[in-house]
């Protein structure tokens, strides 16, 4: 990937915020009211209507939605990202990867945005900065890493068996509610623990609310073998992303 | 014109489509079945044939979006730029920003296309317009701004489909005007067109394109005089 390139993905997830930010009169808020206004739904039926026993929900909520929610978006963006291009790549010569990683960066800014005011949110609840945070950023880049791998496999397929998207969609929901963002995992028995933390976004998930509610975390091992196998995942996406370059343009003209 | 360094040769190309009929059952189109032909350094070379014929897929194949599936096409290590214009133009972004989009899109430096900036404002015509969203744009105005932007291009091979200028009539001859004389400069150039007096213009040589199989090469008037005669004898059945 040259200069050139990162050019281009830069200049184009800019351009991608400015025209939806250009689209609505209030224009940038929506990257913050959105959010609050998902999750008030989310706080509504699961918080007060069900009556959900943990302690601190409003947080507890607020990160695990968050983290999921970039997750979730920047996948399936992702995965249709090389077919939304057709009329692009029939046009223009461009390394395909360029489509899903555009969609990364805008999708990440987002999320950032969102996640800062959770911190401040936090701050302001008495949930305190605490060394624990040094983490943070360990966590973050894991979760981009397996975001971009995943992504990638689905930009990758989709062009092919744009029926795909569905089946991804739907799994995706199901993982959803095995991620842990309404209920604690931990308070499942030892042997659902085990199997339930095998989701790398449930094991995430804990993991910013242990960082950011409890000042701790604990499992390096299981982190870095989830950053190690999302960077294999990303190069072996990559491999097959540059594989069919010059046969997407092909498949997406049917 | 006794430059013969090649650029860009085509032995036996084919190359097919793929059309889905019903569920699981896909059927092969081929779009082109047999086509050869070298392009020299500093020549302007012309493809000529009907609708349909596979030109549009021959300049795809030339410019390395796609691969054939038989023959060989090899570039012997040159840039080759099809000349889209308005390839990706986002209707919220100005005129401005859609000129750094675009170009980064085709291939040109981001600083180069900085630099050029007032000059694409400028040829473009568009004047205070270039810093307006270009959904306010007439159709017109957008061609113009996409012929200003593609014609800052500086490929070693310029692939050209048809288009050579746009706009009304004014900026039509402007840029009629331009891109043959950079054309004639000596840029290397493949030019599909149905105008025959524009190949016969620019080209040194035509190839034509009939079923996907390179009909005849060689000079533009002897290949332009055999395809006007081929028309003549294969005229559509006209309805009674």
């Amino acid at each position: 990937m040259t200069l050139h390139y990162i050019h281009l993905i830069l200049y184009k997830s800019w351009a991608d915020l400015r025209s939806e930010a250009r689209r609505y009169y209030i224009s940038y808020l929506w990257w913050i009211i959105e959010p609050i206004l998902e999750m008030m739904v989310y706080y509504v039926v699961f918080g007060v209507l069900l009556k959900n026993k943990v302690p601190h929900f409003i947080p507890f909520l607020l990160i695990g939605l968050t983290s999921w929610k970039w997750f979730i978006a920047t996948v399936r963006h992702e995965g249709n990202s090389i077919l939304n291009s057709r009329s692009l790549i029939q046009q223009v010569n461009l390394p395909k990867a360029v489509f899903p990683l555009i969609v990364v960066c805008t999708d990440t800014f987002k999320f950032l945005i969102v996640f800062l005011i959770i911190l401040i949110f936090l701050w302001i609840s008495h949930f305190p900065v605490s060394a624990a945070y040094f983490t943070l950023p360990l966590l973050l880049i894991t979760q981009l890493a397996l975001i971009i791998a995943l992504g990638f496999f689905f930009a990758a397929i989709i062009p092919f068996v744009p029926d795909m998207d569905i089946l991804v969609d739907n799994t995706l929901r199901f993982v959803f509610f095995l991620s842990g963002v309404f209920f604690d995992p931990r308070t499942l028995s030892p042997e659902k623990q085990f199997w339930f933390f095998l989701n790398p976004m449930a094991f995430l998930i804990n993991g910013y609310r242990s960082i950011l509610m409890e000042g701790q975390f604990h499992d390096y091992q299981r982190l870095l073998i989830i950053l190690a196998a999302s960077l294999a995942g990303i190069l072996i996406a990559n491999r097959i992303i540059r594989h069919f370059d010059k046969i997407y343009p092909r498949v997406v003209a049917q | 014109m006794t430059d013969t360094q090649p650029v860009l040769e085509l032995n036996h190309v084919a190359f097919h489509f793929i059309k889905r009929k019903g569920y699981f059952s896909k059927q092969k189109y081929w779009a082109i079945t047999d086509v050869s032909f070298v392009l020299n350094k500093g020549e302007c070379l012309g493809i000529i044939g009907r609708n349909g014929a596979g030109k549009t897929t021959l300049l795809q194949l030339l410019s390395g979006i796609i691969r054939p599936d038989k023959g060989d096409f090899v570039n012997h290590g040159y840039t080759t730029t099809l000349l889209s214009l308005q390839a990706g133009f986002i209707p919220y972004l100005t005129g401005r920003e859609n000129t750094m989009l675009n170009g980064l899109y085709l291939g040109i430096r981001k600083s180069v296309i900085k630099s050029k900036l007032n000059d694409i404002q400028e040829f473009s015509e568009l004047g205070d317009f270039f810093d307006q969203p270009i959904s306010s744009y007439s159709s017109g105005m957008r061609a113009r701004l996409g012929f200003s932007i593609a014609f800052q291009l500086d490929p070693d091979v310029l692939l050209i489909d048809e288009v050579l200028g746009v706009g009304d009539e004014s900026f039509r001859a402007k840029s009629t005007h331009k891109m043959k004389e950079k054309i004639l400069s000596n840029q290397t150039v493949v030019i599909v067109s149905h105008s025959q007096s524009t190949l016969r213009e620019l080209c040194n040589r035509v190839v034509w394109i009939e079923n996907g199989t390179t009909r005849a090469e060689g000079d533009t008037v002897s290949v332009l005089t055999a395809y006007t005669s081929f028309l003549k004898e294969n005229q559509p059945i006209q309805p009674k």
